[in-house]
């Protein structure tokens, strides 16, 4: 793959990612400093620490971050924090019971965003499979949530998703 | 708890500090949130006061009380999955609410009328209200929001609507039914006889009175029963086929015709392969319990009734002993349906994702072939055939399991019935003829019974097709006809967009604040990246969508007052990627005109510059195109698409990229159509190649959703800002090109 040339791909810890008086995120590569800052998941189900494209207001990419781990600490946890408030898709973290109420699929769940009890008029237009162990749900309102590592979970949530699954 | 993240906490002791004026009135606002600052899930409301803002939850606690005269601004802000509201008070911005999908077309409804009374202390009418959904209100009893076009909440409709829905399809037969009714009940008592019959037979032979003649008038009715239930049986299979049949025509009918009138948006989020196999598999699933299923459920029914009331008759203390169990059976037959009900619908599920697999395998056949992909396709079939493989044995491990267990119970019935009957026998108090029916009788009473375990298999297998056959029949229209949508026979093309916002999905707008009249005879080119909402603006206009906010009018009328097909009628499409049926080239040109005279097609041809190129084919214009038109070249499939927009002969006419994909020379023959065909039309053209829109009357430069820019292709190139930009990389990159080549 000698023939691919990578673009912006700018030594990761020259970035520094920090917030301003009025709490928006600025960042400092390369000695300038620029802000307001948007952090875009290139992967945001596969990879999403992975592959971070930082991007100017207008839209102009000002580079990409292999790793969030190559960031210092603290810009770590405000590239984190704000990528928590740009992506509001809560991760399900423990199923409680998927059950088959009428024409409705109830599902009780514990997700990064707290417990949640929400419905679905079926599995197999509102469950995409992302990757091999990875979905994302979405349910009658239109609210999406991400399941994954459904073998780390405890065993009822593994039972309850073997019951669909 | 707070749901203010703490890096604002110590603005908010400031903010509550503000509260000093008592107000009693009521809000003029109250919008809905869900989530809280440090992403949890939390119900509360911002209410907007004429004199200032709160924040409240939902016990009615105040979380935020701030006086307008310290707010500055306020901004909504998206993110992937919601929306954030902030308001910025003395240089420092704070978010207020933050909320998901379900909330988020409120939320921009909403923005003007915030921003109106920030900058506007006016007086407002609409105390209180609550802004909801835009798109749809909500179910009185479940609460649920309704989707455009729905006029109540399906879920919520009686328990009995899908049953009653789906049993509408056996009106028009019922007639025939009632006589299958009819011929059941009477084949039940018949098949009830020859065990009477027998027992009475051996009662006369075994008895030292018996008669010969008498056993001949006995043996002459057993023979005349069976010959009656025979018959009675071939006249039940010939009706149920003619039902059936003619039932499932009717439903798959129905199932295909909801499909066409469905929006692009409920195709958008689904595979469209799975629509090949449900409307046979689910339609035949459903066929065999309307048509077998029912009538098997009546006769075993009666039947059962039937040969209970026999073996009370023969031997009620008997029958009672049998029935003892009874009631542990109809327990497990509960806790097994729903087990039952969930594995059929995964195994239906493995079986639709492999009908998607070959679907979309066979369709991107070239593309696999060229990047020599067979394997990793044959690698994910081989996974979907694998997870199809297990479910299906799971579910039959499930029947052998059940099946054994079922025989055993009855046989163990047969001992319990010999060792009780027969010391009925012994004691004198019942003979053994009497004994033997009994028996018999007992086996035919097991058969409903299994019938009724075995029969949970397909009556889930059928509520499953039934309740997925309704999805889609019952699939509510997104972009449904208005309810005061009129005809409109003739229109002079006069094309309105009004503040129109639209995103494909609710929490990424495509199209932002689109103002702009295309008057009837202008032609428009729309010009922009990739991405910057042109093909947007055209599916809006042919309400393939419709817009989040804002409206579009043709001819001052409302897209919504206008009947669909009508509207389609009027407008011409020429795309990038044409599509041509499996059928000939006339078939193709004729296509929305299917009665148009050979020489309307050969004219609509010579316009659009095909009729030559057809001329040199053998088959002229009879042949045959293939599937998606592959045996014709990208610019002979552009010419026919235009053949088929001039004898569409539309007031409106929509050029998307239609000269992107061929060569030199044919664009020069298509664009040559092109001009021939714009003449006294609205035309709305949507090009890369700048130079093909040189003639447009206005040139319409979109940038991210917006339009940023308008004029002749002179004014915008002199204003060296946005067009003339794009003309110049344009330029470029063809130097670079020629310096290439």
């Amino acid at each position: 793959m000698k023939h691919i040339t990578y673009m912006n791909r700018v030594k990761p810890y020259l970035i520094r990612f920090f917030r301003s008086k009025d709490g928006t995120l600025h960042a400092e590569a390369d000695g300038k400093w620029y802000g307001p800052v948007k952090l875009i998941r290139t992967f945001p189900f596969s990879m999403p620490e992975q592959h971070i494209s930082v991007r100017l207001e207008n839209g102009d990419e000002l580079m990409m971050i292999p790793h969030l781990s190559q960031l210092d600490e603290g810009s770590r946890s405000e590239a984190l924090e704000e990528l928590a408030r740009c992506y509001m898709l809560p991760s399900i973290t423990k199923i409680v019971s998927i059950s088959r109420k009428g024409w409705d699929w109830s599902w009780v769940v514990h997700t990064s965003y707290g417990m949640k009890t929400f419905k679905m008029d079926n599995l197999h237009d509102n469950m995409y499979q992302v990757t091999s162990m990875s979905w994302v749900i979405t349910d009658q309102e239109g609210r999406r949530y991400e399941l994954s590592g459904v073998e780390d979970m405890d065993k009822v949530s593994q039972a309850q998703f073997k019951k669909i699954k | 708890m707070s749901i203010f993240s703490p890096y604002f906490k110590r603005r908010k002791d400031q903010e509550i500090s503000f509260v000093t004026i008592e107000h009693s009135h009521t809000p003029w606002l109250r919008l809905r949130a869900d989530v809280n600052a440090q992403l949890q899930f939390q119900d509360y409301e911002v209410l907007l006061y004429e004199d200032r803002l709160k924040v409240v939850d939902s016990k009615g606690i105040i979380l935020l009380n701030i006086l307008k005269e310290f707010i500055q601004d306020v901004t909504l802000r998206s993110s992937v999955g919601g929306v954030a509201l902030y308001i910025r008070t003395d240089d420092h911005e704070q978010e207020i609410a933050r909320c998901t999908i379900p909330y988020i077309d409120t939320y921009r409804a909403a923005m003007s009328s915030i921003e109106q009374w920030l900058q506007h202390p006016a007086e407002r009418d609409n105390d209180g209200e609550e802004l909801r959904a835009v798109h749809g209100g909500t179910c009185s009893k479940c609460g649920a929001t309704l989707r455009p076009g729905q006029s109540s909440c399906l879920k919520c409709k009686s328990k009995m609507f899908q049953l009653t829905r789906v049993l509408r399809y056996c009106r028009p037969y019922q007639n025939q039914m009632l006589v299958m009714l009819g011929i059941l009940i009477v084949s039940v008592f018949v098949d009830l006889a020859p065990p009477y019959m027998t027992s009475l037979i051996i009662d006369e032979v075994s008895s030292s009175q018996g008669k010969a003649e008498i056993l001949l008038w006995m043996i002459v009715t057993l023979a005349l029963i069976q010959v009656a239930s025979t018959g009675m049986q071939i006249l039940r299979g010939f009706l149920g086929i003619r039902i059936g049949s003619k039932l499932i025509g009717d439903i798959r009918k129905d199932m295909f015709h909801s499909l066409m009138e469905l929006s692009m948006r409920f195709f958008d989020k689904r595979q469209v392969s799975q629509f090949i196999g449900r409307i046979n598999h689910d339609t035949n699933d459903l066929r065999d319990f309307l048509s077998e299923g029912m009538i098997q459920f009546v006769t075993q029914s009666l039947t059962a009734v039937f040969i209970l009331a026999m073996l009370l008759h023969l031997n009620w203390q008997l029958t009672l002993m049998i029935l003892l169990p009874t009631p542990l059976l109809i327990m497990g037959m509960m806790w097994f349906w729903p087990k039952v009900r969930t594995l059929w619908y995964a195994q239906w599920q493995s079986s639709i994702s492999i009908q998607n697999r070959i679907g979309e395998a066979l369709q991107g056949i070239r593309v696999i072939k060229a990047f020599a992909q067979e394997w990793n396709e044959k690698l994910h079939f081989d996974k979907a055939n694998d997870q199809l493989v297990q479910r299906n044995i799971s579910i039959q491990n499930m029947w052998l399991s059940i099946t054994p267990l079922f025989s055993l119970f009855t046989a163990l019935c047969g001992v319990f019935i010999w060792y009780a009957g027969g010391r009925y026998v012994l004691s004198n108090q019942m003979t053994i003829g009497t004994l033997s029916a009994y028996i018999a009788y007992l086996s035919m009473f097991f058969g409903p019974m299994k019938w009724f375990v075995q029969s949970m298999s397909w009556v889930n297998r059928a509520l499953g097709a039934s309740e997925r056959i309704m999805e889609v029949i019952e699939a509510p229209i997104d972009v449904a006809d208005g309810p005061n949508a009129v005809h409109l026979p003739s229109i002079k093309g006069e094309i309105r967009f009004q503040n129109v916002h639209y995103g494909y999905e609710k929490d990424r707008q495509v199209l932002h604040d689109i103002d702009l009249t295309i008057r009837p005879g202008e032609m428009i080119g729309l010009v922009g990246h990739s991405g910057a909402g042109k093909s947007t603006m055209v599916n809006l206009m042919l309400r393939f969508y419709d817009p989040d906010s804002g409206n579009i009018f043709i001819d001052g009328h409302h897209l919504k007052d206008i009947k669909q097909e009508d509207l389609r009628k009027h407008i011409g499409v020429v795309l990038q990627e044409t599509f041509l049926f499996d059928g000939t080239i006339a078939q193709n040109i004729a296509f929305g005109c299917p009665d148009a005279e050979p020489e309307q097609i050969i004219h609509a041809a010579r316009i659009a510059n095909a009729h030559d190129f057809i001329c040199r084919l053998p088959d002229g214009y009879d042949t045959k195109v293939g599937e998606r038109g592959h045996r014709l070249s990208g610019g002979e499939k552009q010419r026919i698409a235009i053949a088929r927009a001039v004898l569409l002969n539309p007031p409106i006419l929509i050029l998307d990229e239609a000269t992107a994909s061929v060569d030199t020379e044919t664009e020069r023959q298509i664009q040559e159509a092109i001009q021939r065909l714009i003449q006294g039309r609205t035309t709305i053209a949507i090009a890369h190649r700048l130079s093909t829109l040189k003639n447009a009357d206005r040139i319409v430069v979109m940038e991210k959703g917006r339009v940023v820019e308008m004029g002749t292709h002179q004014q915008l190139y002199e204003r060296r800002d946005h067009y003339y930009r794009l003309v110049e990389s344009q330029k470029q990159n063809r130097d670079t090109t020629m310096e290439v080549g």
